[in-house]
Parts: C-alpha cells; structure tokens; sequence
C-alpha cells in the first residue's frame, strides 16, 4: 500500500472514528447514569450538564457529531500535503477519540484511578494540539 | 503552508472542545485542576524548545 493510499483511508476512518466515538461517550453516559438528576450531579463535562439540564441532549449531540466529522476531516485534508503534521493530528484525533470511548465507560466503572486517566489523556490530547500548532508555525517561518 | 497552520489550528480548536465535552463520572477524580494546566505548560514549552533549536526566534 502506498503513502498516498494510506492517507487516503485515513482521512476518511479517523473522522469516522472520532465522530462514533461521540455517540459511544454520550450514549454509554445517558445509559448508565440512569437518571437525568444523577447524571447532572456527578457528571464533569460542562456542556453535557448544559445540555441535559436544558433538554438539549439530541440538538447537542447532533451538532457534536456534524461538528467532529466535519472539522477533522478538513483539518486533516489540510495537512496532508505534510506527511509529518498529518500523522501528528492523526494521533492527536485517535487520542481523543479513546478518552471519548473510555470517558462513557467511566459511568460504570466509577474508580477513581479510571476517572484520573480519562483527565490525563484530555490534557495530553491539548498538550500535542499546542505542540503541533507551533510546529506547523515555526517550519512556515522557516521556509519563508 | 497557511494550509497545514490552518488545519494544526483546527485540530487546536477539536481538541479544546472536546477537552470540554468528553463525557465521565467526575466524583471519583481527584486531581486539582492545577494538574490539567501542566499539560498546555508542558506543549508551549516544547513549542519555544523546537524554537531554539531550530534558531527560529
């Protein structure tokens, strides 16, 4: 299989991933947190509790998933004239998409060690974006 | 390049929202937040080391 092929398929199974994983997180949350009073009680995410507490939940997760898909796939189609940027962000995505996955787990498993390492993988996913943004400035400074 | 500046903001911008949206059980976390700040510390860091190295400030 060539680079370009490679690309090819990545670009269009990453978004796919990263969006599902949306659904996996909000649906494996609404499920296991049983009750919309708990669920606003003992959940971390500010725009979920938003968006339940205000009857939003499905305009929200529809927006999410549109948002996911869309964003990551032209992010990606814009970076992928630079082998190295794209693997970065590829990995960046595929980080994000675990802590999606994992996240919605959490209602089950309730641990403290489990919650912790959902965090973790959040910042880490923030601290590569940051890393990869000024990579991406500093070889344009570079080059011009 | 202002293509690949472009796409590497975009992917700033999903990975802050969805800092902000993924979704767990938080009562059971106990990291302060101070730790969550370390990580973008960490990322701008390495951004002005690759600088340095590079000679590009």
């Amino acid at each position: 299989m060539s680079k370009n092929d490679m690309i090819g398929k990545l670009l269009i199974s990453i978004p796919f991933f990263f969006a599902i994983s949306a659904i996996i997180d909000y649906s494996t949350t609404v499920w296991f947190a049983g009750t919309k009073e708990n669920l606003i009680q003992n959940e971390f995410s500010p725009l979920l509790v938003y968006a339940v507490r205000n009857d939003l939940l499905i305009p929200y997760l529809i927006l999410t998933v549109v948002f996911y898909y869309s964003g990551s796939y032209i992010a990606l189609k814009m970076l992928s004239s630079d082998e190295k940027l794209f693997y970065c962000a590829s990995a960046i995505l595929i980080l994000i998409s675990l802590a999606h996955t994992l996240g919605g787990l959490s209602w089950y498993f309730k641990s403290e060690a489990y919650s912790n390492t959902i965090l973790a993988i959040s910042a880490i996913s923030v601290m590569m974006a940051i890393f990869l943004s000024g990579w991406s400035i500093l070889q344009k400074r570079n080059v011009s | 390049m202002r293509n690949e500046i472009v796409g590497a903001i975009l992917i700033f911008i999903l990975s802050l929202y969805s800092a902000a949206s993924v979704s767990w059980y938080s009562p059971s976390a106990d990291l302060p937040a101070a730790v969550f700040a370390v990580f973008p510390v960490m990322g701008a860091i390495g951004v002005i080391f690759l600088a340095h190295k590079k000679k590009a400030v």
